[in-house]
């Protein structure tokens, strides 16, 4: 069958070098029929022959056509043509071993000139070599089409937006868990996983329905939201009733976390699945796309509702009184367990709009996105003040940009690291975390 | 089994978690799969090993192939490819005269070492008559303490990390990174003479391994390599990329290459974002494939790619497709993925023939057989199973089978001596749209 391949490739290769020919195209002057070596606009190397090819490009880069190249095999055989319009030159030759290619000064347009006009390679069958000159100087009117030269402000600029909006999603994700922890002493790790729905959702919603995305998000978080009602109702409460111990507890949510993310995997496997649709360039100040801009915007104006909320709303004081103090609240008459269902609610709700919005802004979510999240969360919400919905804003500002920055001076491996050694640092110094009160640690 | 009212609460509670990720799936299942007509007559997949059926009365395949995890997106065709190699054998007539079974088990990725880890354990006790995977070399090396000191013979179609060559017991039936790295560089080398290249890879025995050779033979070229070296890896769980991408561009590279599996569909759109021109990108192995229907991906036509194996040609690409579609994929095709599916048929052949010629089915009367069936010591030339199978029968001890992974013999390395590289160009966004050339690589020993 490979046979069959081949033999398909030369007739095609050997079509186009007919047609190239009568068309003009190819200004091939080889030799003798006889020689072993055919130019033409491709290659397709073979058992009995192999590829010597290459391009004549200009110092910006840019093609420069119509280059004499004349190649010589190690038998004296040789062959000669000029670039084509995209710089390129194919021979094919039947014979292994060492060739010299030449390229002829003559034959070059204004503004180049070569550094090398003579190159030695070493040519084996069924098998490409390339043998390409890089000229100085540039023909008129050629522009550099690389990407333009970036100075180090401007990266360092770069990283920190992409470290802002790192922090503004997560902060999405670590205001709720924080208020989980805050009136009822669990940290769930399972809050990862609501990450992941909220994406997975949005690709539902947005990409396999084609509903409005502003819809689909509102969608979103209202299933989301669903979800924590239902956990809180179904597990989280039955088991506070039960006075199950927070370790215990903990250990719950790391076993539906983990049941959660190979639930993911069973439905929509490893892929990843995109929720934007079209590609948009990066514009602006920071240098994001315009979804990141709105993500961000989004993300602030919630941020900011609840932690108005909190502070001015009487369901808000509620929820700090249960945070501060249970037993007291209960006694003066809140519903602890009201307040603690409605936290669920809100706080998977955020959740589900941060993985609606990671989504759209990382070019989509597969079943692992959450999890690779969750202990930034954690480190955010400890940086910034167990408990305190401010403090998570604050602490996952900070490990988003020192993440991202981080890349200015250590592997990019090791980034999300220095969120964690950031974490240890502060909270050696401040163990109750930057907006943390002093008295709810030990 | 009757429960207590709060675990009754927590199954309901995971079941109501569970309804709304259902809803999720029913509508993310509905997908249509493209129809390919196979008109072929398909063969029942082999069946499942039962209690008893272990290597020491049948050729009981293990089949350890990555059913879940990163590179799950590359499972398909592995399994078709040793599906449609067991349904062939035991059409002919199976092995040593029975009918051959497969005990499968998911190799997970690398970063889920435990899943493969405990998978690995209840393969080998089921005493297979040898092991057809890992596709990831990581999960390779992390699978061979286990398998080794039990003899058992793995044989991988995929796994290309150049430092698993010469390990005990273990055969490939594909090239060493080195070979595509190569092959890579070449062509970037054609394309622009000299060039500056920017690699994003992940940080993974793969990844670093092929990374290497690409930079070696670029620099031997007269090329350089100017972001993704040693120490400049993104981490294999990474899921936002606008960073990497800032630090990349940053470098200003004439070319990128990307070494990465599935976080190639993020990496695009974030190139793309920052304007980078999609026709300078490469691609390599399992992210060379069709970006169509992936959102943000900029116009990639003019990019190119490697692969290893070859293209295999469309009657077997039709096979394995029928194959799968009857079986494992439920009605669903390999939608174009074909990697890797040539090389997971022939390993499944290679095995079983070196079983047939040493008359039993355990992993340390295989092994001798092994080099041999690929023509090391040379032999008469067959195609099928089928037809090697009647050579055998016929007294003919040195037969030579040639597959559809058109790889040379095994090397005493348990490389193949050669294989082919193909090198492919994008067209809008299907990065495999069309095949340059194949490059036929010589693995040195």
């Amino acid at each position: 069958m490979l046979h069959s391949t081949r033999r398909r490739g030369r007739i095609i290769a050997a079509a186009i070098v007919v047609v190239a020919g009568a068309l003009g195209i190819l200004s091939a002057e080889s030799a003798s029929a006889a020689s072993p070596i055919t130019s033409g606009t491709s290659c397709v190397a073979d058992e009995a022959s192999g590829c010597l090819q290459g391009k004549v490009i200009d110092d910006n880069r840019n093609p420069v056509p119509g280059a004499k190249i004349t190649v010589t095999s190690p038998s004296g055989a040789s062959g000669s043509a000029k670039t084509a319009k995209n710089g390129s030159f194919f021979f094919k030759v039947s014979e292994a071993g060492a060739y010299t290619v030449e390229l002829d000064a003559a034959s070059l347009p204004e503004g180049v000139t070569p550094k090398t006009s003579t190159l030695t390679v070493t040519v084996e069958l069924s098998n490409i070599t390339p043998a390409g000159f890089a000229l100085n100087g540039h023909v008129k009117g050629s522009v550099n089409s690389g990407p333009a030269a970036v100075p180090y402000y401007q990266l360092v600029w770069q990283q920190f937006s992409q470290g802002l909006l790192l922090g503004l999603l997560l902060a999405l994700a670590a205001i709720g868990l924080s208020l989980i922890y805050g009136t009822t002493g669990l940290s769930n790790f399972a809050h990862s996983e609501q990450i992941t729905l909220g994406g997975f959702l949005a690709y539902v919603f947005a990409v396999q329905l084609g509903i409005n995305i502003i819809v689909s998000a509102i969608l979103v978080i209202a299933l989301t939201a669903l979800s924590g009602y239902l956990q809180d109702k179904l597990i989280w409460g039955p088991l506070r009733k039960r006075g199950l111990g927070l370790t215990q507890l903990m250990v719950v949510t790391i076993g539906l976390s983990l049941a959660l993310e190979y639930v993911f995997q069973l439905l929509f496997g490893a892929n990843v699945y995109p929720v934007a649709t079209n590609l948009e360039l990066n514009t602006g100040p920071l240098d994001i796309t315009p979804t990141a801009y709105w993500s961000m915007l989004v993300s602030v104006i919630v941020l900011a509702l609840v932690g108005f909320a909190l502070i001015f709303t009487r369901l808000g004081r509620a929820t700090r009184a249960v945070a501060d103090n249970r037993a007291l609240a209960a006694a003066s008459g809140i519903d602890v367990e009201r307040v603690i269902r409605i936290v669920w609610i809100v706080s998977t709700g955020l959740a589900g709009l941060s993985g609606v919005l990671y989504a759209l802004v990382n070019g989509g979510v597969y079943w692992l996105t959450g999890a690779q999240l969750l202990l930034l969360v954690f480190a955010a919400v400890t940086l910034g003040g167990i408990g305190t919905a401010f403090g998570a804003l604050i602490g996952s500002l900070i490990i988003g940009v020192v993440a991202n920055m981080s890349t200015l001076f250590i592997p990019q491996d090791l980034k999300y690291a220095t969120g964690l050694v950031i974490l240890i640092v502060v909270l050696l110094v401040r163990p109750q975390g930057i907006l943390g009160r002093k008295e709810r640690v030990g | 089994m009757k429960l207590s009212t709060p675990r009754r609460r927590i199954v309901a509670g995971l079941a109501g978690t569970a309804a709304i990720a259902l809803l999720v799936a029913g509508c993310a299942t509905t997908t249509p799969s493209a129809t390919t007509s196979s008109s072929a007559a398909v063969q029942p997949a082999a069946a499942a090993c039962g209690s008893g059926e272990d290597s020491s009365s049948t050729f009981a395949l293990g089949s350890f192939l990555p059913l879940t995890g990163s590179l799950s997106f590359l499972a398909p065709p592995a399994v078709a490819g040793v599906g449609a190699a067991l349904s062939d054998i035991n059409a002919a007539g199976g092995v040593n005269g029975k009918k051959a079974c497969i005990i499968s088990q998911d190799s997970s990725d690398g970063d889920h070492k435990a899943t493969g880890d405990s998978n690995i354990k209840a393969l080998i006790q089921a005493k297979p008559s040898a092991i057809v995977g890992p596709e990831s070399s990581s999960v390779t090396h992390n699978i061979l303490p286990v398998t080794q000191p039990t003899g058992t013979v793995v044989f991988s179609p995929a796994a290309t990390d150049d430092a698993l060559a010469g390990e005990a017991h273990f055969f490939r039936n594909v090239a060493p990174n080195a070979s595509e790295g190569d092959a890579l560089a070449k062509q970037i080398l054609t394309d622009v003479p000299g060039a500056k290249v920017g690699i994003l890879v992940f940080n993974d025995a793969y990844g670093i391994n092929l990374r290497d050779t690409l930079q070696s033979s670029l620099e031997a070229g007269g090329g350089s390599v100017v972001y993704g070296k040693a120490g400049q890896e993104f981490p294999s769980t990474e899921t936002s990329f606008g960073t990497i991408v800032n630090n990349v561009l940053a470098a200003q590279p004439d070319v990128i290459a990307i070494i990465a599996f599935e976080q190639t569909a993020q990496i695009l759109p974030a190139l793309g974002s920052a304007g980078f021109a999609g026709s300078k990108l490469y691609f390599v192995d399992g992210n060379l494939s069709d970006y169509t229907k992936t959102a943000g991906v900029p116009d990639l036509t003019g990019a190119k790619g490697t692969q290893q194996g070859v293209d295999a040609d469309k009657s077997f690409k039709a096979e394995l497709n029928g194959w799968y579609k009857a079986n494992d994929g439920k009605g669903k095709d390999l939608g174009g993925i074909y990697n890797y599916g040539p090389e997971s048929y022939d390993a499944v052949i290679t095995l079983a023939l070196a079983a047939s010629l040493a008359g039993k089915d355990d992993s340390a009367s295989i092994e001798p057989f092994i080099l041999p069936v690929t023509g090391t010591t040379g032999g008469t030339v067959c195609k099928s199973y089928a037809d090697c199978l009647k050579l055998i029968k016929g007294g003919t001890k040195d037969i030579w089978y040639q597959g559809p992974s058109s790889i040379g013999p095994l090397n005493d390395q348990h490389n193949p001596s050669t294989a082919y590289v193909g090198i492919y160009e994008a067209s809008g966004k299907n990065t495999a749209a069309k095949f340059l050339t194949g490059v036929k690589a010589t693995i040195g020993k």
